[in-house]
């Protein structure tokens, strides 16, 4: 057991209904990283992150996170919800979705000032999109959608970042931009937890990689968890691996 | 124009009139803000129930002689948890559990009012309104609810934006999502209260849900659309007064109507969304 881990999650349980979800997961993560959940689907990679955030009730485990339960330090972390979780044709414009990652700052009863209309309008250039600060957000593609959701993130001025399937259905370029700033909070020593899915790109972007299949399978840097044995332990068959030399190819199935 | 010179005189020389007047442009107004929560959280079958559940609350406060807002506001709050209740905690879905709770509560209440039968409890006019027999004491709790929607609304407006927008982060902040949707809730109540003798129970539902939908259908912006929202409110009501009052028809089916000719307009001429506008759009790329 560390001291220095910001997140550190053990013999952690879920379950919705009769059916578990999650069963005995323990890791502990240390500052300064980008960290990929990846795992077929139905593994309890969503779950497993809003177990982290405490969003969802947990059967048992205890999780820390900067040794301290997560009401503690809410508001220096960051959530963005998968995109179809959200309405998006609900009447809010860019600059308003991304003026609620200030809602932590406001207190009760309080009102965005001069200095969070620069912190979002700073958030929106970083992500690119500050030209569509008046646009509704159904008029936007799902990359610059996904920029958007991130640029409200930054506006929390966080230190721990998670993003749930951040890169699905998103054009090149925009998962490109979203990389960058992310590997730019690394940088800063923020953390980062990425729901993901391409496994074939998951050595490149991330430091750790936590593979799952309703427990954990594997969990360290990208080389020691994408292994061919590992992979067809957590997708039972459902993946085909085609290695040569050291090159790993992987196709989902 | 002879018509509207009629009206106008008449609201000048009778009480009962302006009364049904301001009523009716209060509850226009909290009508239309609250709506607009309603129709974005996809609840507008929530707010059906729970203005149709009021009902046991009213007739019983009618019947031992406490004020029927107070019974009212009980049987609301207490359906919304009954709903919640039943949702959570069995694989019933909330649509199903909203159609048990609702109907439950309604045939309740016509069963208290039918075993009370000549004790002054005028079933009709509850579910019907009466705007006619708006007293003062009705307008100026009316005005009451009024000003407690509006200064909730007010000051918890990012808590309800962001809980009606995106209720995962919400909660991953740390704001009280359940107590946000239990707020909502006692507003639905109360606002659905001061709508009991205007439009009565069986149409609240379309003042709170047809004003915000024309609002919706008009703009991007969710403070315009509470402002348009409640413009439409006040606007029907008035109309709605207007025509009831001039052609001696049932006063709430008259403000309801009128709030439905403007959702039909809208819907077709919208200028972003709108039927037309599309079959338009649709005609010059063909054309081209």
């Amino acid at each position: 057991m560390s001291t220095d881990a910001v997140v550190e999650v053990r013999n952690l349980s879920v379950s919705y209904h009769a059916h578990r979800a999650l069963n005995c997961v323990s890791f502990s993560v240390t500052p300064g990283q980008l960290v990929g959940i990846i795992g077929p689907n139905g593994a309890g990679k969503s779950t497993l992150v809003k177990a982290i955030v405490g969003l969802i009730n947990v059967d048992q485990g205890e999780i820390n996170i900067w040794q301290q339960p997560v009401a503690k330090v809410r508001k220096r972390i960051a959530y963005v919800p998968q995109r179809n979780d959200i309405d998006l044709d609900f009447p809010v414009r860019v600059q308003d979705i991304v003026m609620m990652g200030r809602f932590p700052y406001l207190g009760l009863f309080g009102r965005p000032n001069s200095k969070d209309r620069t912190i979002v309008a700073n958030c929106l250039q970083q992500v690119g999109m500050y030209e569509f600060r008046n646009r509704q957000i159904r008029e936007l593609s799902g990359g610059q959608q996904q920029r958007v959701f991130l640029a409200r993130a930054l506006a929390q001025e966080a230190d721990l970042f998670f993003l749930d399937e951040p890169f699905s259905g998103i054009d090149l370029n925009s998962e490109s931009i979203i990389i960058n700033i992310l590997k730019k909070l690394r940088d800063q020593n923020k953390t980062t937890f990425i729901v993901f899915h391409d496994l074939a790109k998951a050595i490149g972007y991330f430091d750790s990689l936590i593979l799952l299949n309703k427990k954990l399978v594997a969990f360290g840097s990208g080389k020691t968890v994408l292994n061919a044995k590992r992979l067809s332990e957590a997708y039972q068959g459902s993946i085909a691996i085609l290695s040569s030399t050291n090159e790993l190819m992987m196709v989902n199935a | 124009m002879e018509n509207i010179s009629f009206f106008y005189e008449s609201l000048f020389k009778y009480q009962y009139l302006q009364n049904a007047m301001f009523a009716g442009i209060f509850v226009g107004i909290i009508c239309g803000m609250v709506g607009c929560f309603i129709i974005l959280k996809g609840m507008a079958l929530m707010g059906d129930a729970i203005s149709h559940a009021v009902l046991p609350g009213v007739v019983v406060a009618y019947m031992v002689g406490f004020s029927f807002f107070i019974g009212a506001v009980i049987a609301g709050v207490f359906t919304a948890l009954g709903i919640g209740y039943i949702a959570q905690n069995s694989k019933i879905k909330d649509d199903a559990a909203i159609g048990i709770i609702f109907t439950a509560a309604f045939a309740l209440g016509i069963v208290l009012i039918t075993l009370r039968r000549g004790t002054g409890v005028d079933l009709w006019h509850i579910l019907f309104g009466n705007v006619l027999a708006v007293s003062r004491y009705d307008l100026w709790t009316t005005f009451g609810i009024g000003i407690i929607v509006l200064a909730c609304i007010f000051l918890f407006y990012k808590q309800l934006l962001l809980s009606t927008f995106d209720a995962t982060m919400a909660q991953a902040i740390g704001i009280p999502t359940k107590l946000i949707h239990y707020l909502l809730m006692l507003l639905l109540s109360l606002v659905t209260v001061s709508a009991l003798k205007t439009v009565g129970i069986i149409l609240v539902v379309a003042m709170l849900v047809t004003p915000g939908a024309i609002a919706y259908l008009l703009t991007d912006r969710f403070p315009v659309m509470l402002g348009l929202s409640a413009l439409f409110g006040v606007f029907s009501s008035i109309v709605g007064v207007y025509f009831s009052y001039v052609y001696d028809v049932a006063t709430g089916a008259s403000i309801v109507l009128v709030a439905s000719v403007l959702f039909a307009t809208a819907f077709l001429l919208s200028p972003k969304q709108g039927v037309f506008i599309r079959w338009f759009r649709a005609y010059l790329s063909k054309k081209i």
